[in-house]
């Protein structure tokens, strides 16, 4: 077996190396850029129920979570039930097709008693909205 | 500086060796992606419910009246459950509430509606059996409705 090789003069060549590092590093960054914009939730104990994959929300959704005391926080800032109320009846009335128009899911801990979840109900009930969505966590619940 | 190599005809140890600095550095990012990928992989789901009360049931055409599982929180000595409740019967097990509810006509619907004092994971579990038991017409109503 010839196992001799021919030297040529060297040829001039892109080293590809760290221009694919490069692109897999943007690659990584962007992807977990888009991924940490989603998850802009705050940390929940939910009820541990299987539930429904969550659907691509409505422009006008609004998340609504419900701590265990019944505190109402939305994106992080705490709310009274005025707030809220108000907030609905604007997000019913900036939407076309209405309340229908408006997605709301509720993030309500899960040892949290129901009367606090029933205070964010009564107010989607006053804007007109009769659709909501209670989140769960995605776990197998209590048998 | 003279960086020319010396030419010896003959293959020599260096000329076998792999690239592997490209194939670490792949291996790694991957790796990296996966395992940030996974931490965050647990998304939330959604347990879809209308809101009606325990007279009659959004969207309600018939004039049969939708079904009504009532949830109540028993306190005990040192022991504190849920109860589920529809017409006479008295659950405490999902599995059996399940049970019950899959039994029941589903297209009058189901209004759960559970007390003030009961947990959400209660209200959750209900909603969720009545899901798996075959309801698609759900109806939340408000403790005091």
């Amino acid at each position: 077996m010839n196992l001799s090789v021919h030297h040529h003069k060297k040829e001039a060549t892109f080293d590809l190396t760290p221009m694919i590092d490069v692109i897999l590093l943007l690659i990584v960054f962007f992807t977990m850029t888009s991924q940490f914009s989603k998850s802009n939730r705050s940390s929940m104990d939910l009820p541990r129920e299987k539930g429904e994959p969550a659907a691509a929300h409505a422009p006008n959704s609004l998340v609504i979570d419900v701590a265990q005391d019944g505190t109402i926080t939305v994106e992080g800032a705490k709310y009274d039930m005025q707030w809220v109320a108000q907030t609905l009846a604007r997000a019913v009335k900036a939407s076309p097709a209405g309340a229908s128009g408006v997605d709301v899911i509720v993030r309500a801990d899960r040892h949290c008693p129901t009367g606090s979840l029933d205070r964010v109900v009564a107010a989607m009930k006053v804007a007109g909205i009769t659709r909501w969505k209670l989140a769960a966590s995605g776990e197998e619940g209590m048998q | 500086m003279r960086l020319s190599r010396r030419r010896t005809g003959r293959l020599e140890v260096e000329d076998l060796r792999l690239p592997l600095i490209a194939l670490i550095d792949v291996v790694l990012f991957l790796l990296f992606y996966f395992i940030i990928a996974g931490t965050m992989a647990g998304a939330e789901t959604e347990l879809p419910t209308a809101l009606g009360t325990s007279r009659s049931g959004p969207g309600q055409s018939s004039s049969l009246q939708p079904q009504v599982l009532s949830i109540v929180w028993v306190t005990g000595a040192g022991d504190s459950h849920a109860e589920f409740r529809l017409g006479q019967r008295t659950m405490r097990e999902r599995r059996t509430l399940q049970n019950v509810l899959a039994a029941l006509p589903k297209d009058v619907g189901l209004i759960v509606k559970p007390g003030a004092d009961v947990p959400v994971e209660a209200t959750a579990t209900a909603i969720q059996a009545a899901r798996d038991a075959g309801f698609r017409r759900i109806s939340y109503a408000p403790s005091g409705s």
